[in-house]
């Protein structure tokens, strides 16, 4: 996996097979196993599961039935993304989790591409919308997009796209990508696989997607090749 | 009396997804040391803790009950009635 988009924010949910009541101190000697390899301010039993927490960057769901991970990425996704792995790992071996299904992976990010107001290039290049029509609303003070699709290649998935100004500063470009894959998996490293195809589609169908109608995002993409 | 400062412990804390969402914040100008917090669902949240706090204490929760009580039949009709209650029990609970 070679990131090139400065990605911010990545997170799965994996769903297995219910297990057994979590009892005693599993989830708690379960923490101390992660905490070997993975660093977490907190951990707090939920609900007969548990939350691992670093707050604001890293937090892990686990209970009887589903793993749900977050991470605000501040240094490289590749990193980011063999820790997930690693952590999926261990509470697969743990809980005895023998087969799992990734639910859903996403990833987003912030790209400054110059002066432009991006809000007013979706309204202008891309809808196809009167300024008058936008009226019936009221006061629209941004306009975003939100994708819908399938990809049916050698690995499905389903996808869900967003592309909008970011709202705290509408100079800067926001793209989240979600994907659910439709397939059973038993290894750790489908996690891998989930992370890296929803990589690939959003640093290359949906670049190629924005390139086709923000110019100043081919400046963007000739820094990034460079 | 217990005190009446806000209990960080009991606010949500801000996730990675909260910190990374492309939403529009409530409270943009919070102050940072308090993170982008969601504050109508976080003061719920702290209002309710406070709420449960107050009712695990029997006397604290009669005297609770007691007050809205006497809101209730207007007996206390002012502001400035309740905080002067307040202030006698203050004193009360010092000496």
């Amino acid at each position: 996996m070679r990131p090139e988009l400065n990605l911010n924010y990545a997170s799965f949910v994996i769903e297995y097979p219910p297990l057994p009541p979590l009892e005693g101190t599993e989830l708690s000697d379960l923490f101390a196993v992660i905490r070997h390899t993975h660093e977490f301010e907190s951990f707090r039993s939920v609900n007969g599961g548990a939350v691992l927490e670093s707050e604001g960057v890293r937090r892990v769901e686990i209970d009887r039935s589903k793993l749900a991970f977050q991470e605000a990425i501040e240094g490289d996704f590749e990193s980011v993304a063999e820790s997930a792995v690693a952590l999926t790992q261990t509470v697969q071996s743990d809980l005895h989790v023998w087969q799992f299904r990734v639910d859903q992976v996403t990833l987003r990010a912030v790209v400054g591409l110059g002066e432009q107001h991006l809000s007013a290039v979706l309204q202008e290049r891309v809808l196809a919308l009167r300024r008058e029509q936008y009226a019936a609303l009221g006061n629209v003070s941004l306009v975003a997009l939100r994708l819908f699709g399938s990809e049916r290649g050698v690995v499905p998935f389903d996808w869900q796209v967003e592309v909008a100004p970011l709202v705290a500063d509408p100079h800067f470009l926001y793209l989240e990508t979600v994907i659910f894959p439709n397939a059973l998996g038993g290894e750790a490293e489908s996690v891998q696989n989930g992370l890296r195809t929803a990589y690939e589609f959003l640093a290359g169908n949906v670049a190629r997607f924005v390139g086709t109608f923000l110019p100043s995002w081919q400046t963007f993409e000739g820094r990034r090749q460079a | 009396m217990r005190s009446r400062e806000p209990d960080r412990s009991a606010l949500r804390s801000v996730t990675p997804d909260d910190r990374t969402r492309n939403a529009r914040r409530k409270a943009p100008e919070t102050d940072p040391s308090w993170g982008r917090v969601d504050f109508i669902s976080d003061l719920m949240r702290l209002s309710r803790r406070m709420s449960d706090e107050i009712n695990a204490d029997p006397a604290e929760a009669a005297a609770l009950r007691e007050s809205h009580d006497q809101v209730r039949e207007g007996r206390i009709v002012s502001q400035e009635e309740l905080e002067e209650r307040y202030r006698r029990q203050d004193e009360e609970e010092r000496q």
